[in-house]
């Protein structure tokens, strides 16, 4: 890793991926791990967003459509598709996303409040924007994302 | 008489002594010469000899017979141990394994003995006479008592002449004539046989024969007494005059007082063999010497047993964890109480029936030895041996189960971790590689690291070539660590190719390994460092939540349905189902069972099932109910990995299950699905 | 199998020696379906030695080769202990001057193995009657 990417106390290191023509961001410290895309075993009377189960070096987690967690239209599955496995308080959970470009380095001061006109179904979610050469890369609040008493609001 | 039933104790039991045979032998290649080792490995192949003779496993008894022949020889030092002498020991040890292997399978082809029994009896040819005749005795005075006097008995003392009609299969005529002999000269004076007492020695006699005896004793006194010898079948006593005694007789012996004619007692203190003790060159440092088990108070069960009570175990949890929300729900505090307690029981009655279950790693670690030694030398390496941590122990079914990995694991250690002597010294490393085996406890797990301290993973190498074959995509190469590393070499798709294992490649079936671990609940993990080496390390639970399961599929997946919850399975058409007020119902035995479909039951839409279709009968608490699948896949011990918050909330589930192909299966709590 | 002329008492007690289970298990069978009570095993010379003298049986059967002690060991022991101590030694084939060695040592007889049930209750009930 260059020298760019050390983190220092007022910076936070973002793994930034993209879910169809959107980028997103979580912080780094909660990420395990990014996994290719491998066979999920369907878990019947789920959630719509739960994609299923998968083995991680043999643990068993689940793995969600980060898609359809934020209610956006799922894109169709490629070879760039990963998992990007996350751990929160509550939970360690896999989510499926189109790609992961890069581990990027920013500084507290770049990222701003969301926007309030954010009207989409994302927004609850939504820790702040990162603006960098003219793109806009949404910093998801995992633990709002994937706490049990959002889910649990859900379908089931 | 029927033997079979003795089956599978001999089979067990003819394990363990070749398992022990194994060790002897090991121990026997690093000191040639030394008796107690001799006695231990003629100990295991003369017990295993008396075992297959009783169940008329001649193969195994014939060829345990020639060993026996070469041990005694090489005990009494009529043979020098050799090298060669070891290696064909391992080789019996090898054939005899596969016969009892062939046995345990009931496959009916013979193992072939033949040229192996031949090299055996060249070398007893060679060095010694076989199976030790009876040999005369010098000095049988020297000890027990002195038989009485003759010249101190009372009465006429008259010639008598006693044939003994011996049964018709005895075996071991010879001892029969030494106990007539014996019996006959505590009455008197035994002066001769027909045929002569050599012969009789020899067995060169049909079924019968005569003794010339001296004595004051009454006909019917002598008759009683030759009688309480086992297989003396008939005794007849007639006056012997002087002149009528056979030429041969008087020959062929004399006395007892002038001590011929008796066997020779061969002590079976062993001395060590005096044969040349070549040192071998090729050492193998195995772990100290075995010193002989210590035996503690314990009784065999069999471990079906064992698995039936952790099944009833699980099944009484299960209903602990009802009758809890039983409580809950209808707030009974007196039920709780007692719940509560019962929770107790049930938790401690669980430990108790797993600590059952652990067996000490010893009993797989015994194999490795000889394994590595022959691979390292087949190889051209040179490799110490280290196992530590024996003693540990875990949970049976874990054990079997990982013995194939860490063969694999061992193997890629010496094929693939350690270098060359040649690189090793260019290196500026000892020429010798270590590979270790260590077992560890730890606080709620055990680990297993098989360590090798060659040329280590090259990490580039690894990356380059998972590029290379696509399995990796270079946007994923800044997230690689020592971790991905193994998780990219242990890829189903990384080391088909021969030349990839050739150059860098330690991920020969390094896939199946890390399945194997995973479906046991454990984890794989490898840490590598260029130039020093690599160490592998199995992190195992200490014990399992096991139970037995019908595996089934339905609409392309897998499920798990526990075994205790099911009293049969069928297979049923579609003209057979009928329909009471719109309930599909099956009838079976003319019980009329209603039948669920699994695909409906648990919401995944799609086509009906074929025309015929398997149903699992499941009994609940006051009903039975048949739930139709797609295919049955069979019955298996799984492992229960429960589910997280997330996924618990959804009911129906009673965990997940990895099966041993890496596939995720759910197991299915049928009653709550229905509720 | 005929009974022949055992007293109408109590069964004939006897200790097992055999270092194999398996071994020990067949004799058990053989002998328990005829009657007699087998009142004490054992794994090796030693222990057959500290049984006996618990148990006090009526007939012993002896293996040959056994770890700690062998049997012929185990014989004069326990010869040194009772003199009248009836012991059947167990043997297999080619080792008669094992079978010689252990009758010298005080051994009553001794049967081969394989072992035939006939010939074992034979060589048990003659030795009894001696």
């Amino acid at each position: 890793m260059s020298d760019r990417t050390r983190p220092s106390a007022t910076e936070k290191q973002l793994v930034v991926f993209s879910l169809g023509r959107e980028e997103f961001a979580v912080d780094v410290a909660q990420v395990r791990e990014i996994i290719r895309m491998e066979e999920i075993t369907r878990m019947p009377k789920s959630p719509p967003f739960v994609e299923g189960i998968i083995n991680l070096r043999g643990q068993i987690i689940a793995v969600i459509d980060l898609a359809k967690r934020l209610n956006m239209n799922p894109s169709e599955r490629t070879e760039a598709d990963r998992i990007v496995v996350v751990e929160t308080e509550d939970l360690k959970v896999g989510m499926i996303v189109d790609s992961v470009s890069e581990v990027m380095s920013v500084t507290e001061e770049e990222i701003e409040p969301p926007p309030t006109l954010a009207s989409d179904a994302a927004s609850p979610y939504i820790l702040g924007v990162v603006k960098r050469d003219k793109r806009l890369i949404i910093l998801l609040d995992l633990s709002r994302l994937l706490s049990l008493e959002e889910i649990s609001e859900m379908s089931f | 008489m029927d033997v079979s039933q003795y089956k599978e104790l001999f089979i067990n039991e003819a394990q363990e002594h070749l398992e022990a045979l194994n060790q002897a032998l090991l121990e026997l290649e690093k000191d040639p010469g030394n008796p107690d080792v001799l006695t231990e490995i003629f100990r295991s192949a003369h017990t295993l000899k008396g075992m297959a003779a009783t169940m008329g496993f001649d193969q195994l008894t014939e060829l345990t017979h020639e060993m026996e022949n070469v041990l005694d020889g090489l005990r009494s030092g009529d043979i020098g141990a050799s090298q060669e002498i070891v290696d064909l020991l391992f080789t019996c040890f090898d054939t005899l394994g596969a016969i009892v292997a062939h046995i345990a399978e009931e496959e009916s082809g013979p193992v072939d003995t033949q040229a192996l029994i031949g090299e055996l009896r060249r070398i007893c040819e060679g060095g010694r006479r076989p199976v030790p005749p009876l040999r005369k005795r010098e000095a049988r005075e020297a000890d027990g008592p002195a038989p009485p006097s003759a010249e101190l008995r009372k009465g006429e003392r008259r010639k008598w002449r006693v044939r003994v009609h011996l049964d018709r299969d005895c075996v071991l005529k010879s001892v029969r004539v030494f106990m007539v002999t014996k019996k006959l000269t505590a009455l008197g004076e035994v002066v001769g046989s027909a045929p002569p007492m050599e012969e009789l020695e020899e067995e060169k006699f049909e079924h019968s024969f005569e003794v010339f005896v001296e004595t004051a004793s009454e006909p019917e006194e002598i008759e009683k007494s030759l009688l309480t010898i086992a297989e003396v079948v008939k005794v007849e006593v007639r006056a012997l005059e002087g002149e009528e005694m056979p030429a041969e007789a008087a020959s062929g012996t004399g006395g007892p007082e002038k001590g011929e004619g008796m066997p020779e007692t061969v002590s079976i203190s062993l001395a060590a063999a005096q044969g040349p003790r070549p040192s071998s060159p090729e050492r193998e440092e195995a772990a100290p010497a075995p010193a002989s088990p210590v035996r503690t108070q314990s009784i065999r069960v069999n471990i079906s047993r064992l698995d039936n009570l952790m099944n009833l175990i699980g099944e009484l949890v299960i209903n602990r964890t009802r009758l809890q929300e039983i409580a809950s729900a209808h707030d009974i505090p007196e039920l709780k109480e007692v719940l509560a307690q019962t929770a107790r029981l049930t938790a401690e009655l669980q430990d108790e029936v797993m600590k059952t279950r652990m067996v000490p790693v010893e009993h797989i670690f015994n194999r490795f030895p000889r394994m590595v030694r022959d691979l390292a030398k087949s190889r051209g390496k040179e490799v110490d041996f280290i196992m530590e941590g024996k003693e540990i122990e875990l949970d049976r079914t874990i054990l079997e189960e990982i013995s194939e990995p860490l063969m694999h694991l061992l193997r890629n250690a010496v094929d693939h971790g350690i270098d060359s002597p040649e690189e090793r010294e260019a290196a500026g490393k000892p020429r010798r590689g270590t590979v270790k085996l260590v077992a560890k406890r730890d606080r709620n797990y055990v680990s297993i690291e098989v360590s090798d301290d060659g040329k280590g993973v090259d990490f580039q190498k690894i990356l380059e070539i998972a590029l290379e074959k696509g399995l990796i995509s270079p946007d994923e190469r800044f997230s690689v660590g020592p971790d991905d590393v193994l998780r990219i070499m242990a890829l189903p798709g990384f080391s088909t190719a021969k030349e990839v294992t050739g150059v860098s490649g330690r991920g020969v079936g390094l896939d199946v390994v890390k399945n194997k671990v995973e479906s046991l609940g454990g984890m794989l993990l490898m840490d590598s460092r260029p130039g020093e080496g690599t160490t592998f390390s199995l992190k195992l639970p200490l014990t399992l939540a096991i139970i037995q399961a019908l595996l089934v599929r339905c609409r392309g997946q897998t499920y798990a349905i526990p075994l205790s919850v099911i009293s049969e399975t069928a297979i049923i058409s579609t003209h057979e189902v009928r329909y009471v007020s719109s309930q599909e119902v099956i009838f079976l035995r003319d019980e009329a069972i209603p039948m669920v479909r699994l695909d409906r039951l648990l919401e995944i839409p799609g086509e009906e099932a074929g025309d015929e279709f398997p149903v699992v009968v499941v009994e609940m608490a006051a009903r039975r109910v048949a739930v139709a699948v797609d295919e049955l896949i069979g019955q298996q011990e799984i492992v229960i990995s429960s589910l997280d918050k997330m996924l618990k909330r959804i009911k129906g589930f009673g965990g997940a299950t990895i099966l041993g192909t890496g596939e995720v299966a759910l197991i299915l709590d049928i009653p709550s699905l229905l509720s | 199998m005929k009974k022949q002329g055992r007293p109408e008492k109590s069964a004939p007690t006897v200790m097992i020696v055999d270092d194999a289970l398996f071994m020990r298990m067949m004799i058990r069978d053989i002998l328990s379906k005829d009657g007699f009570e087998v009142v004490a095993e054992a794994e090796n010379g030693m222990e057959a030695v500290e049984k006996y003298k618990e148990t006090r049986p009526d007939i012993v059967t002896m293996d040959i080769v056994m770890p700690e002690m062998d049997g012929i060991e185990a014989v004069r022991q326990i010869m040194k202990i009772d003199p009248n101590a009836r012991i059947l030694m167990c043997s297999a084939m080619g080792q008669q001057p094992l079978v010689v060695e252990a009758l010298e040592a005080g051994a009553k007889d001794f049967i081969v193995k394989p072992f035939q049930p006939s010939k074992v209750i034979e060589a048990v009930e003659k030795a009894l009657k001696e």
